[in-house]
């Protein structure tokens, strides 16, 4: 018996360890990058990046507070589309997710297919491209990046799951009482499936902030710049902050220090809804 | 409960009307940028000339001719397969020992951080990714270093030559993402009925008796249906991942050239004058082997589960 239970405690310890690692590999990138934001830029041309900054600076972030306006208007930019692309795109997904929740929906069918065909196929890029550039005339036009993103199919059945979880009978009974049917989405549906709505509108706020390719396709305006498109360009900036003044951080200190208070917000928000999170990306896995 | 319905079918065209109305915005969003942009397909057979759009002149079949006899398609569209044929596979044992080890943690809080910590890299962009794994691999970075140490190469980076991509796209792709799956796999793992390894333990059974005999048979279905929609994807790519971790540097994109990444070159950066049909070409292909590979396997996870069938 003893024995056994040695073996057990060794195995445990094994298993905290291998998870442990497991743990720092997923973290080491972003330790490493705030490490580099850090260091003093001759250390790095010397040795390289190291984990613990071998001669600690804070010029890099003290450059971006003072002299770079241009990563602040960024953030506005991102802020607005995000703001924007999360109350548009949260409405049309919450509004079409449910009719197709309701099981005897006539056009229940077409609906789906019509959202469901969109992920299968597409028109290709370039007519993406010309199509929205030449006909619809949106290239530098800052909606773009908010209406081009608004519904995610798969957002939109994911959600409609979490609509169908609502026992039938309620939906019915409020219908028998002469409900209407935006009443019984925006009275009963929607409060009755709040995690769900929340975990959709976590998904849109990632997809929003962390949208590049938008961006790169339709806005080449400097003071329309997004967050990810300015890391994205980030080196045409870099010479026009680094001429003529004094002590200055090393380009790579400044592009990393960029890294991270682009990806904070993400992580704050993260850390606040965790439990959505994991919630909206396990239903629908999980057999009942 | 619809059968109530039934009766009152005035009420119901009612309904259904209202319900219609709700769906309206969305189609009108995916028409106009999903649907009327699918005109465009058009553009694969014209020789395109920007002055006459959509009336340039018909040439049939001949834009998938040059895209193939130049020798470009097959490397790219072999690239996009063979890496996303890593990835499911890589990916699917990790997540699943993954989940498996999760499982036999027994401290709560142990738990709750190696899962918080495991979703940080999935908040990040592929772009921030891509500077971040720079911090290893190019001139400056830890690795580089190393390699510079042992094969006394001054300053090497690895994104001067195309070694080893292979296995830093797929360690780039698992890192971001294996964490979130093993979540996936872990809920699962957590609803099987306790009841099945009491009875193991009564019997005796050992840690990997009960992962063969109990956990992973009942994981069989949802394996199956996951890496059959995988396949169904197995023609696109992570943009992100090919474009911004490789750094789109010259040497490594010879070698790990994708359909997402030639079609967006093709559109963004080119100045080649037939870069317009050729992309319409090659995001064609994709597009209708795609459909036809999500449509194949989806008919046959509907075979082993109907639940878990798309449609």
């Amino acid at each position: 018996m003893l024995k056994m239970k040695k073996g057990q405690a060794v195995s445990q310890v094994a298993l905290y360890t291998v998870l442990f690692l497991f743990a720092l590999f997923c973290v080491i990138p972003l330790l490493l990058a705030i490490s580099i934001t850090f260091s003093d830029g001759d250390s790095i041309m010397r040795n390289g990046y190291k984990l613990i900054p071998e001669k600690w600076s804070i010029e890099a972030y003290r450059v971006l507070f003072s002299n770079f306006t241009g990563i602040w208007r960024a953030y506005g930019v991102s802020l607005f589309v995000t703001f924007f692309g999360l109350a548009s795109s949260l409405l049309v997904t919450i509004l079409v997710a449910y009719p197709l929740s309701v099981i005897d929906f006539r056009f229940r069918g077409f609906v789906s297919f019509f959202v469901f065909f969109t992920m299968m196929f597409s028109g290709g890029t370039i007519s993406y491209y010309i199509f929205t550039v030449k006909y619809l005339g949106m290239k530098n036009n800052i909606w773009v990046l908010v209406v081009t993103q608004i519904l995610v199919p798969s957002n939109v059945f994911l959600l409609r799951t979490f609509f169908s979880a609502v026992p039938d009978s309620i939906y019915e009974s409020a219908r028998l009482d002469g409900a209407g049917e935006y009443a019984i989405l925006f009275r009963i549906a929607v409060p009755l499936t709040f995690p769900g709505i929340i975990t959709i509108g976590l998904f849109i706020v990632l997809q929003y902030w962390n949208d590049y390719i938008t961006g790169m396709l339709f806005i080449d305006v400097q003071t329309m710049y997004p967050l990810q498109l300015l890391l994205y360009k980030y080196s045409n900036y870099i010479k026009d902050l680094t001429y003529g003044s004094g002590s200055l951080p090393a380009d790579e200190s400044l592009l990393f220090a960029m890294c991270v208070i682009a990806t904070v917000p993400m992580l704050v928000v993260f850390m606040f809804f965790q439990k959505y999170f994991v919630r909206g990306l396990t239903s629908g896995a999980v057999k009942e | 409960m619809a059968l109530k319905l039934q009766g009152h079918s005035k009420l119901k065209k009612k309904r259904d009307r209202m319900l219609l109305t709700m769906c309206i915005p969305a189609m009108i969003k995916l028409f106009v940028f999903a649907y009327l942009p699918m005109i465009g397909i058009y553009l694969a057979f014209v020789d395109y000339s920007p002055r006459k759009g959509l009336s340039s002149e018909f040439i049939g079949l001949k834009n998938f001719e040059f895209f193939f006899k130049s020798g470009d398609a097959f490397r790219i569209i072999g690239t996009t397969i063979g890496t996303n044929f890593l990835f499911i596979i890589v990916g699917l044992i990790l997540a699943l020992s993954l989940a498996l080890l999760m499982n036999e943690v027994k401290s709560k809080a142990f738990l709750k951080f190696v899962q918080g910590v495991s979703f940080i890299p999935y908040f990040l962009s592929w772009l921030v990714v891509g500077y971040l794994f720079s911090a290893f691999l190019d001139n400056y970075g830890i690795i580089s270093k190393i390699i510079s140490k042992i094969t006394g190469i001054k300053d090497y980076s690895f994104y001067t030559n195309s070694d080893y991509w292979l296995i830093i796209l797929t360690v780039a792709n698992m890192w971001k993402s294996v964490g979130v799956t093993a979540v996936i796999y872990l809920a699962n793992i957590i609803s099987i009925d306790k009841e099945y390894y009491e009875a193991a333990d009564l019997d005796g059974a050992k840690w990997l008796q009960k992962v063969f005999y109990i956990t992973l048979p009942f994981l069989v279905p949802m394996i199956c249906v996951t890496t059959l929609m995988n396949i169904g994807n197995i023609v696109r790519s992570d943009f992100g991942l090919f474009f911004f971790v490789t750094k789109n540097s010259g040497p490594v994109m010879r070698v790990f050239e994708v359909i997402d990444t030639y079609v967006y070159k093709l559109t963004m950066e080119s100045s080649a004058s037939d870069a317009v049909q050729r992309s319409a070409a090659a995001g064609l292909l994709q597009s209708i082997t795609g459909m036809a590979l999500v449509l194949g396997s989806n008919a046959v996870v509907k075979k082993i589960n109907k639940e878990s069938s798309l449609f």
